[in-house]
């Protein structure tokens, strides 16, 4: 196993929680991989919800990754958090607190788009009444409808 | 003089005859003629004297009898004349009353006529001073007027010629006031607009934002709100906010 690809991230890892969560997991694995006498399934099944076990035994099925090996489980486990951590994150503001398949959709629209999986930073602000504001790599620009609602009067003018 | 004394003497003296007696004596009786003499000299000098003063007294008397009978004759004399007297002078009187009334009479009649004549040459000059004073006077007054005129019309002149020129500075001064003043009241009026406007603005536009959180909030469906955040991220893709 060389690299791991982030698109194969992209069904599990859609925004920072899942990034958060998903890390604090590989380190509960990192530190149990090396007790003796365990195996990465037996950790899976004893330390993580089953969910998360899953999704992590599809990552390793996608990158080939024996788990059954203990001298491959510890690369695995170090590449998996040096390509969660390497995710661009976008930094989003929305008016409420979007359900998961609205998640999805924003995931997927990046990666349709920038071919591309980044880590959803998401605030909610119910003020800004609808759209959202967009902020990467350091600039910001404001897409919400209070903004656009703002500019009615100056328009005006 | 002690004369107990002499008489004692005289008696010794009778006794004893002396000398210095006999002169005092003799002195003392030639005193005493003299004394005598002087008085009967003085008793002289006055029957004398009065002697004089009666023949005076009757001399007096006399002249003053004399002067007496004069007076009465004079008097009696002075009352036959007065009394011819009165009664020529009750004649006179008349006569005089006449002849003074004739006299009065002419000398009012004269007078009567001098003070008509002088009164007639008195209004004479009077009108004449009158009418010339009235002529003077005329002609002061024409003068007068004239001059009046003349500097009632120079002072008009000049005061309307001032007057003008004020006008017209004040009249510039007005309009320059005028304008200034619409222009700051002009400013000041679109200042208060533009402020009120502003301020009408936010109030809108507070009162849209308000109404659009409220509605918008409770109306924008789920698929239009994912509509509008695709929409937002592919302007942020454009406007490379997104720089992936």
């Amino acid at each position: 196993m060389t690299t791991i690809n982030p698109n194969s991230l992209q069904a599990y890892i859609r925004t920072t929680e899942d990034a958060t969560n998903f890390l604090s997991i590989l380190g509960t694995l990192s530190n149990e991989v090396f007790k003796k006498n365990t195996t990465l399934e037996d950790i899976l099944e004893h330390e993580v919800s089953y969910q998360k076990g899953l999704t992590i035994k599809k990552i390793a099925a996608t990158h080939n990754v024996d788990l059954q090996n203990r001298t491959e489980i510890p690369t695995f486990i170090t590449k998996l958090t040096e390509t969660i951590t390497t995710l661009p994150t976008v930094h989003l503001t929305l008016a409420f607190a979007p359900r998961r398949q609205l998640i999805t959709v924003i995931s997927q629209w990046f990666i349709v788009n920038f071919q591309q999986v980044v880590l959803l930073d998401i605030k909610v602000d119910p003020s800004i009444m609808g759209g959202s504001i967009v902020e990467f790599n350091g600039k910001r620009q404001d897409y919400s409808l209070k903004k656009q609602a703002e500019q009615i009067p100056s328009d005006k003018n | 003089m002690d004369w107990s004394i002499f008489s004692y003497d005289c008696n010794t003296m009778i006794i004893l005859p002396d000398l210095i007696t006999i002169l005092i004596i003799t002195a003392v009786l030639a005193m005493l003629g003299t004394i005598i003499i002087f008085v009967h000299n003085v008793f002289k000098s006055e029957r004398e004297f009065q002697n004089k003063e009666e023949e005076t007294f009757t001399r007096y008397r006399k002249i003053l009898n004399k002067a007496h009978n004069q007076a009465r004759a004079i008097l009696y004399t002075t009352s036959l004349a007065s009394s011819d007297i009165i009664s020529d002078s009750k004649q006179t009187n008349q006569n005089i009353t006449e002849d003074l009334d004739k006299v009065l009479q002419t000398i009012a009649q004269q007078h009567i006529h001098y003070m008509n004549e002088a009164t007639q040459n008195f209004q004479k000059e009077y009108l004449a001073y009158l009418a010339d004073l009235q002529a003077k006077f005329k002609e002061q007054q024409e003068s007068t007027l004239t001059m009046t005129q003349d500097t009632v019309s120079k002072s008009l002149e000049a005061f309307s010629q001032s007057l003008s020129a004020k006008t017209v500075g004040t009249q510039e001064l007005i309009d320059k006031k005028t304008t200034d003043m619409l222009e700051q009241v002009e400013s000041e009026i679109t200042d208060y607009k533009s402020a009120k406007l502003r301020k009408i603005d936010a109030e809108v536009g507070r009162l849209v934002q308000k109404t659009f959180q409220e509605v918008l909030r409770r109306s924008i469906p789920e698929p239009l709100h994912e509509e509008l955040i695709v929409e937002a991220l592919e302007k942020a893709k454009k406007e490379e906010i997104l720089t992936l």
